[in-house]
């Protein structure tokens, strides 16, 4: 019983861990002069929730973001 | 052992506010948009106390949050709730997507005991749940579960 708390603390703390460092998108790419193509991971349900966003690049950071848009 | 099981919902607790802090500043606006969905959550459990094997079983409806990687599920939770019997209550759930991880918190209230409170962890579809009375503390249940997330499963479509 000792390790299943044990286990419990130490996916406690990676979650923690996760949820202030974890990198929350996989890659992006740009697509043509303004657009950025950037890729949600999917590790929850093995990569069904796989997403692609397109979004605007400007000066300021991307805005915009949209899925099931062509650029 | 109980003091255990009260650190690690005292962490879940805490865990919250705290996460909810860092997804929002008031200088940044996320670019990415904000969605909402229908949640349906199922889940089947087994005891892992060896000399009491007991089945828990739950749906959750309620709804969720999708932003960026984040899913945040607020819900009606109803089932069996291992050795403390059939009940109902509410539930709290935040999915890291990218990751996998995802933690949960219930309320409760069941046939044995008016008031229960739970904290589960997991990975994907499978996850650890601790369930406890706060009123009678050596009244606890430990389960390993598998979850079947229909509703978040639907987003993929």
């Amino acid at each position: 019983m000792k390790r299943i708390f044990r286990l419990l603390v130490l996916t406690g703390a990676m979650v923690s861990v996760i949820s202030m460092t974890g990198c929350a998108y996989g890659m992006a790419t740009s697509v043509g002069k303004d657009y950025v193509v950037v890729l949600r991971q999917d590790g929850f349900l093995f990569g069904a929730l796989r997403k692609a966003f397109v979004c605007k690049a400007t000066t300021s950071g991307l805005t915009g973001c949209r899925d099931n848009e062509n650029p | 052992m109980k003091s255990l099981i009260q650190l690690i919902m005292l962490f879940g607790i805490l865990s919250v506010p705290t996460y909810a802090n860092s997804l929002n500043t008031e200088n940044e606006i996320t670019p990415f948009p904000l969605r909402t969905a229908l949640d349906v959550d199922i889940d089947l459990g087994i005891s892992i106390k060896r000399e009491d094997a007991q089945i828990s079983s739950r749906l959750r409806v309620g709804k969720l949050w999708m932003l960026n990687s984040d899913v945040l599920s607020l819900g009606g939770a109803f089932g069996k709730f291992s050795n403390f019997g059939f009940g109902g209550g509410v539930e709290a759930e935040w999915i890291h997507l990218s990751s996998g991880l995802w933690t949960q918190g219930k309320l409760l209230t069941t046939q044995e005991e008016k008031l229960v409170l739970g904290a589960g962890l997991g990975w994907s579809v499978i996850g650890i749940e601790g369930i406890i009375s706060p009123f009678r503390l050596k009244t606890f249940a430990v389960f390993a579960k598998v979850r079947l997330p229909i509703g978040l499963g639907i987003q993929a479509f």
